[in-house]
């Protein structure tokens, strides 16, 4: 599991470079991007383009990241796969989120590993 | 009625790191059968879903078995999942989906079997677990 961190204007962006989010590495997930929020920026942007699959738990660890940043920081995800998407829509999660197309251009902050 | 034809048996240990490994291929693993993508997709994600509740309420102790056999009808994709770990009945999960109002971190495994896959039954045979159900190849959304 790896993330990237960057800024775009005010925003935070976090890159997940892993193609399965899933139960086996959901925690690990959480506590990376715990980590990475002590960055200053708002909103937070998960952009998810290296992410092939999520199931329920990587969707858990998604909902419980935005409740770590609490109301006046928002999260917001960015280039959701097709499948992904799905996750996203059969769970109604997409009516909690703002969903972009793509994350916007960012200068890198750094990486954690 | 056209028969049946065996296209994937999987044995793994009852740990979430090994279903991963498992299933992370999937769609490789079944290029040869010319499947629609979205039918690959749905599949791999009930598939992750039963056997990570498998683990989770039937192996916490990491000792289980898991068999997973997948067979290839004309309209869909059967798959057995067999298990050694704890008796879980699911008849009472996943009718309703958590409200997104609550952000709910779990709860979700269940409702997403049955919302994509048909034919769900269980039975306890043997000392096992064992899960069926199908998941129709029709046009997918």
């Amino acid at each position: 599991m790896q993330i990237t961190l960057g800024r775009a204007e005010q925003a935070l962006v976090i890159t997940v470079l892993e193609e399965r989010l899933d139960a086996a590495v959901a925690l690990t997930f959480k506590d990376m991007v715990r980590e990475a929020i002590a960055e200053p920026g708002t909103p937070v942007i998960l952009d998810l383009a290296q992410v092939r699959f999520i199931d329920s738990s990587g969707l858990g660890a998604v909902v419980g990241v935005m409740k770590l940043l609490g109301p006046d920081r928002p999260l917001e995800i960015a280039s959701l796969s097709e499948s992904v998407r799905k996750l996203f829509r059969l769970t109604r999660m997409d009516t909690v989120f703002r969903i972009h197309d793509r994350a916007p251009k960012t200068e890198a902050i750094r990486a954690a590993e | 009625m056209a028969e049946d034809r065996q296209i994937m048996l999987i044995e793994c240990a009852g740990t979430l790191q090994d279903i991963r490994k498992a299933l992370k291929d999937l769609d490789a693993n079944l290029a040869g059968d010319a499947l629609p993508e979205g039918a690959v997709q749905d599949l791999g994600l009930v598939l992750t879903e039963a056997m990570t509740n498998i683990v989770r309420h039937g192996c916490p102790d990491g000792t289980g078995t898991i068999t997973l056999r997948l067979s290839r009808t004309p309209r869909a994709i059967d798959c057995q999942i067999i298990d050694d770990g704890a008796a879980f009945e699911p008849a009472h999960l996943g009718h309703a989906p958590p409200s997104p109002l609550d952000l709910p971190e779990g709860g979700f495994g269940w409702f997403i079997i049955r919302q994509l896959a048909s034919q769900v039954c269980y039975r306890r045979e043997g000392g096992c677990n064992m899960l069926r159900f199908s998941l129709p190849l029709r046009e997918l959304s």
